[in-house]
């Protein structure tokens, strides 16, 4: 009996990281462009977030909503366990102001947060990217091969302290999407 | 014992490291409690606070699991003081996990209660309608502001986008505005005054608000600056001003800052209001966290309780285990075994006093054992002597219980090794029924509880007639043996036979001596007398006188032989030892008196081997001499008599045995026992001496002779000598 128990466990823990990989993978959908000016490589789009239902009620009740966006370049020549040339983090948040009843957006490249009257349009927001520098291209060489990639992951940190337990339980509040390759192979011209 | 001492002070040393990770863990788990309440500092590292409190539990937890373990395997081999160590331990978590668990469950109801009355419907409704308030102190404002900019648009109506610049400054300082925008529904900005100077670029309306005002509607709305306040946006049409080449209606944006006093209210407001909202939204997820924190804190308390219970059980009990094994190795005969003193109280007081009485206990067995050693040794010297007495020592008890004997007893007695010991002498005798003379008179003795005697007792067994002188005596009480009796005696069977046959030596030497002499005259006179009277006389004195002098004469002879008999018994040549042949010497001896009997069938069984013994030759003849002729003296009066001669070799005691059987008359059963003393005889004309010279020679060359009657009839006479290769290995041990 407990060895069909140990197995059950066994088997659980096993499949538990593709069930969760299942989940997040709609958290984040990509429709992101890299294009490239005389100085940097630029990254253009927008990223289209799926909160879950528990995170959009915490946002109207006031908690602010965070969400950390790695985007990181490395040369395919290299190992896959090398460091990458660029790898930067940026922080999104959302959060509900109640007297004016605006959403304010920091999203990424924006120095001040906006403010938004609908949720939808505070959501649209929070995923805009315009002409984000990623990376000068002299730090390129033009001969090598590069692939870049985008991992959005909600910020639990952002959350109040007494959240924090038992968003480590639940599902509901595991939310990030996988490493999503963009223009990969990256060639440079 | 230093060993011992190391161990004791290895787990002294084991609380520490447990104290210490209890103490972080209860400054951490106090950590934990304050990042629910203060988040800003420790709120970042809540995540490792608590990774940190799990796994140092899971750690305290594993060595809780390897006490209880330990305690589990000293349960099962039942080590000393396991039991008072886990009564201890139940009693000491019982002691610490109820108060806890009692506390705990007061806190978990308190703080759900606590948490709860901070909530009331009445400030929530206070707090939404300071919100309200709020607005709507900002929405006269807003309409203000919005009534301020609809003139200031009406005024740019005619006023071509190109000389707007200049207006648009003007108007901002006459309105009190931030900064004032010219541009089209297109989001295309023709003109624009800010505040800052080196502000270059204008605060752009949203996508909604030039959508809402495509559709003809103003926006006039609070919008709010990150922790900075507040501001007012206004956004309206320019009336009838249509571009012509894009067909865009321009607009004027004009942004309001709030009061400080107004913003710093409204800040105010907003954040109690959020706060209170947050808190709400997370009530239960506060109690959780708490409940966990206190949760934590319990099982911490719990294990803590638990793992330092075994540690303090086990300190508490070790004098009390260290004695148990110092009695138990003091039970086994261990009484070098000496206890480690770990404490100076009352308990490392019973040890030292355990130590000193394990020592004088040892003392006092080493010379315990050194006497049983000494008492044993002398019982061995004893028991030596007395195995190589050649008299036969026992004791007995009063009621005729044999206690000790030495080997010589039996070997007396029985010609054997027997066991008798723990035997009663009636039991004796009713298994060894020729020792009824010799049991009796002990019983007799022993019963008339005589302290000392002698007797001489006359035993018929084994060896025929035995004679033993036996002395007996009451061991004294001082002895510790009351009641008890000794008894030593000797077989002078030997000696007694020695000092017969010398007596008897002796008369027929003087025998000899004295009539031998006179024989000869006597003779000679007879034949003198015979030789000249009888033919002087005639008639009826001529027949009594030839009588009388042949009767003279061949009783003369008669005597003559007989003292040459005598002298033949009382002589004792030289033995000329040599090796014999017997079976040889048997056959040569019986071919001479093959024509005597021929009515007598005899047969010979000689040994195979043909052992030779060392024996005079002249000797040996004249035994088989005299031994045959007895024989066919016996099987005179018989028919069909039979004469067996049997040689047979024991190798185990390298003997040759010579037996001589007949199925004659036997002896006489009144004289079977005296049958080898000179002069006893049932024969008409036997001297008596025949069977005392076989015995003489027998004895001459070291041997033993029995007799007996056959059941079947006829005697049996049993003869031993040692065979040539004993003696001659005899002789070399002796040299």
């Amino acid at each position: 009996m407990s060895r069909v128990f140990a197995y059950f466990v066994f088997i659980l823990l096993m499949v538990q990281p593709f069930v969760s990989q299942a989940k997040s993978e709609v958290f984040a959908k990509y429709e992101l462009q890299l294009s490239q000016d005389e100085v940097s490589l630029l990254l253009d789009g927008d990223i289209s977030f799926n909160f879950s239902k528990a995170a959009l009620e915490a946002l109207s009740n006031g908690l602010p909503l965070g969400i950390e966006t790695e985007i990181s370049i490395r040369p395919t020549s290299k190992w896959y366990w090398q460091r990458a040339i660029s790898a930067k983090v940026h922080k999104l948040e959302i959060r509900y102001h109640a007297l004016s009843q605006h959403y304010l957006v920091r999203s990424i490249g924006k120095d001040y947060p906006e403010s938004f009257l609908t949720q939808t349009s505070a959501l649209a927001a929070l995923g805009e990217i315009e002409e984000l520098a990623l990376i000068e291209l002299s730090r390129l060489d033009p001969t090598e091969v590069y692939e870049v990639k985008i991992q959005a992951t909600f910020d639990s940190e952002s959350l109040p302290v007494p959240l924090r337990p038992l968003i480590y339980l639940s599902d509901k509040w595991r939310m990030a999407s996988d490493w999503t390759y963009l223009g990969w192979p990256l060639e440079m011209d | 014992m230093a060993a011992e001492l190391g161990k004791l002070r290895a787990r002294h040393w084991g609380v520490t490291p447990v104290l210490l990770l209890f103490f972080g863990l209860l400054v951490s788990l106090y950590l934990l409690s304050s990042a629910t309440e203060n988040s800003a500092i420790i709120g970042p590292y809540y995540s490792w606070l608590l990774l940190g409190n799990a796994l140092g539990l899971l750690l305290l937890a594993g060595i809780m699991g390897y006490q209880l373990y330990r305690l589990f395997i000293e349960y099962r081999h039942r080590r000393a003081g396991i039991r008072l160590t886990l009564r201890m331990v139940t009693m000491f978590v019982i002691l610490a996990v109820v108060p806890v668990s009692l506390v705990y469950l007061l806190s978990v109801q308190f703080l759900q209660r606590g948490i709860d009355s901070w909530f009331d419907v009445r400030i929530e409704v206070a707090l939404a309608d300071a919100l309200d308030l709020s607005r709507d102190s900002m929405t006269g404002l807003i309409r203000e502001k919005a009534r301020t900019t609809l003139k200031l648009a009406e005024s740019l109506t005619d006023t071509p986008t190109s000389l707007a610049t200049l207006d648009l400054v003007d108007m901002r300082l006459t309105s009190n505005a931030d900064e004032i925008t010219l541009l089209d529904t297109a989001g295309r900005v023709y003109a624009f005054s800010n505040i800052n100077p080196e502000v270059l670029l204008p605060n752009a309306p949203s996508e909604l608000i030039y959508s809402q005002l495509r559709q003809g509607y103003p926006y006039l709305d609070l919008e709010p600056i990150e922790n900075e306040g507040f501001f007012i946006r206004v956004v309206i049409a320019i009336p009838d001003t249509i571009n012509v080449i894009t067909g865009e209606k321009r607009l004027l944006q004009a942004l309001y800052p709030v009061s400080e006093r107004l913003n710093t209210l409204s800040q105010s407001v907003q954040s109690a209001f959020a706060a209170y909202k947050e808190l709400s939204y997370i009530r239960d997820d506060l109690k959780y966290s708490f409940i966990l924190t206190l949760s934590l804190a319990l099982v911490l308390n719990i294990l803590a309780a638990i793992v330092v219970a075994v540690i303090s059980a086990r300190r508490l009990v070790e004098p009390v285990r260290i004695l148990v094994d110092g009695t138990q190795a003091v039970a086994t005969g261990d009484y070098d075994k000496r206890l480690p003193v770990t404490t100076e109280d009352e308990l490392g007081k019973l040890v030292r006093s355990f130590n000193d009485m394990t020592q004088r206990v040892a003392e006092a067995s080493q010379q315990a054992q050194e006497s049983r050693e000494a008492a044993e040794e002398e019982h061995a010297y004893v028991q030596t002597v007395l195995s190589r007495l050649s008299s036969g020592v026992m004791t007995l008890n009063a009621g005729g219980d044999v206690i000790t004997m030495n080997p010589m007893v039996a070997r007396i007695l029985l010609d054997r090794e027997v066991d008798l010991i723990d035997k009663n002498l009636d039991h004796i005798v009713d298994e060894y029924p020729q020792l009824h003379e010799f049991c009796n008179c002990l019983n007799r003795h022993l019963k008339a509880g005589e302290t000392e005697w002698k007797e001489q007792l006359v035993l018929l067994n084994h060896a025929g007639r035995q004679v033993l002188v036996v002395n007996g005596g009451l061991l004294s009480p001082e002895q510790g043996r009351e009641g008890e009796h000794v008894v030593m005696f000797d077989d002078v069977t030997d000696f007694v036979q020695a000092q017969r046959n010398a007596a008897w030596g002796e008369m027929a030497r003087r025998l000899a001596h004295e009539i031998k002499n006179p024989l000869t005259p006597i003779q000679l006179s007879a034949e003198r007398v015979r030789h000249k009277c009888l033919q002087e006389v005639e008639g009826k004195p001529r027949e009594v006188l030839d009588k009388a002098t042949h009767t003279i004469i061949d009783q003369v002879e008669a005597m003559k032989d007989m003292v040459n008999a005598f002298t033949q018994y009382a002589r004792s040549p030289e033995l000329k030892l040599e090796a014999l042949s017997l079976n040889r010497m048997i056959e040569e001896i019986l071919e001479m008196y093959k024509g005597e009997a021929s009515g007598t069938e005899v047969t010979l069984t000689l040994d195979r081997q043909d052992m030779h013994i060392s024996a005079d030759a002249g000797r040996i003849r004249q035994l088989l001499h005299n031994l045959v002729r007895n024989a066919y003296d016996a099987l005179q009066q018989v028919e069909n008599g039979r004469l067996h001669v049997v040689t047979e070799y024991d190798p185990q005691r390298s003997l040759l045995r010579l037996v001589i059987e007949d199925n004659g008359t036997g002896f006489d059963e009144k004289i079977i026992d005296n049958v080898f003393e000179p002069y006893v005889t049932t024969k008409q004309n036997g001297t008596g001496l025949g069977l005392a010279i076989v015995r003489k020679i027998v004895e001459e060359h070291h041997g033993t002779i029995s007799v007996k009657n056959q059941p079947q009839g006829g005697a049996q006479i049993a003869i031993s000598f040692s065979c040539v290769d004993t003696l001659v290995q005899g002789k070399q041990d002796n040299g």
